[in-house]
C-alpha cells in the first residue's frame, strides 16, 4: 500500500499501535511494519509530526524517558485517544463495508 | 569527527524551521533519535555506518515535506503559548492595577468620570482579549483533530496581541493625559511605578511573541 492511501488513516494506525502500551517514535514505526506484515510503505518521517499533532489533540501524551541509556520521547494513549480510536475503528468498518459493496468481487 | 548524513539532514531541518529554539531542539532531538534507531537494522545486516544512515534517510522520506509538517507543529505550539500569555497576562495586569486603586494611595473618589470610564474600558478590553485567547487555544487543540490550518489561528493570535497592546496602551495614555496633575502625583507612588514597569514589560513580551506568531504563521504551508 502506498503512502497516499495510508495518509488519511495514519491517525487511527498510530493510535491502534499505542493501544498495547507506551512506545517511542521508532518503536511505533517498527510496530506499524510488524503488524502490517511489511505491507505499509510510508515515509518514516511522517510519523514524528503526526505524533506531535496527536499529542496536541490530547489523544496521546508524550514524555521524555530514558530507554536503554538514551533519552527517548515516549507516547501513551490517553482516555480521549481510546475513544477516538474506537470511533475510527467504527468509521473504518462502515467505510470498508460501503466500498466493498460498491466494488463487489470476491474478498 | 566528520558529520554523517543524519547530522546533515538534522542541520538542514534546523535551518528550514522557524520557532522557539527549545521547541525546535525538542522536535529535532526526537527525529535524530528515531533516525539513529533506524540505522541499527542496516548495520546489523553488515552495512557501514554511513551507508546505514543513507538508507535510514531514504526511508525517512522527502525532507522538505517532513519540514512542512514539523513547522505546522511548531507554529501551533507557539500560537498556543501566546494564547495562554494573552489569556492570563492581561487579566493579571487588571488585578494588579485594581490592587493599586484599593491601597488608598490613589483613592477612587479622585477619579474623574472620564478616567473611570477609560479604566472600565481597559478592563473590558483585557477581558475580551482573554476570552478570544481561550477560544483560539481551544481552536488550536481542535485543529489537531479536525485538520484545520494552524497558521490562521496562530496569525490571529499574533494580531490579537498587537491589537490588545495598542488599544490598552492608547486608553492608558488617554487616562494619564486626561488629568495630568493627578497623573504626576500618581507616578510619585512607588507601587504605581512598579506596576507601570510590570505593565510595560508585559506589553513588550506580548508584542515580541505576537511578532513571532506572525513569523511562524508565514513559514507554515498547512
Amino acid at each position: 500500500m502506498n503512502a497516499d492511501s495510508i495518509r488519511g488513516h495514519l491517525d487511527g494506525l498510530l493510535l491502534a499501535v499505542l493501544e498495547d502500551g507506551p512506545l517511542h517514535g521508532y518503536g511505533i514505526i517498527e510496530a506499524l511494519q510488524r503488524r502490517s506484515g511489511g505491507a505499509l510503505e510510508m515515509p518514516t518521517g511522517t510519523v514524528y509530526p503526526a505524533l506531535r499533532r496527536l499529542e496536541r489533540a490530547r489523544w496521546i501524551a508524550g514524555d521524555w524517558d530514558t530507554v536503554g541509556g538514551r533519552r527517548r520521547r515516549t507516547y501513551t494513549l490517553t482516555r480521549a485517544g481510546r475513544r477516538a480510536l474506537e470511533e475510527q475503528r467504527a468509521e473504518w468498518i462502515r467505510f470498508s463495508g460501503v466500498v466493498g459493496s460498491v466494488l463487489g468481487g470476491a474478498p | 569527527m566528520t558529520p554523517g548524513p543524519i547530522d546533515g539532514a538534522i542541520t538542514a531541518l534546523d535551518h528550514s524551521l522557524r520557532g522557539p529554539r527549545r521547541a525546535r531542539a525538542d522536535l529535532l532531538g526526537e527525529v535524530r533519535d528515531g533516525l539513529t534507531d533506524a540505522t541499527a537494522p542496516y548495520q546489523e545486516a553488515g552495512l557501514s555506518r554511513a551507508e546505514a544512515e543513507r538508507r535510514a534517510l531514504a526511508d525517512f522520506g522527502d525532507l522538505d515535506e517532513v519540514a512542512d509538517d514539523l513547522q505546522a507543529e511548531l507554529t501551533a505550539r507557539h500560537g498556543w503559548r501566546s494564547a495562554l500569555l494573552i489569556t492570563i497576562g492581561f487579566p493579571v495586569l487588571v488585578v494588579l492595577w485594581d490592587v493599586v486603586w484599593l491601597t488608598d494611595t490613589v483613592p477612587p473618589k479622585e477619579l474623574t468620570p472620564t478616567v473611570a470610564f477609560l479604566s472600565d474600558a481597559i478592563d473590558g478590553v483585557a477581558g475580551v482579549a482573554a476570552l478570544i485567547g481561550i477560544a483560539a487555544a481551544i481552536g488550536l487543540c481542535l485543529s489537531a483533530r479536525r485538520g484545520w490550518p494552524v497558521n490562521r489561528f496562530t496569525k490571529g493570535i499574533g494580531l490579537l496581541g498587537y491589537c490588545t497592546v495598542a488599544v490598552i496602551g492608547t486608553l492608558s495614555t488617554l487616562m494619564q493625559t486626561n488629568d495630568l496633575h493627578r497623573a504626576g502625583r500618581v507616578m510619585d507612588v512607588p507601587l504605581v511605578l512598579a506596576v507601570t514597569a510590570v505593565s510595560v514589560l508585559a506589553a513588550v513580551w506580548v508584542l515580541a511573541w505576537s511578532s513571532r506568531c506572525l513569523g511562524v504563521a508565514r513559514a507554515t504551508r498547512a
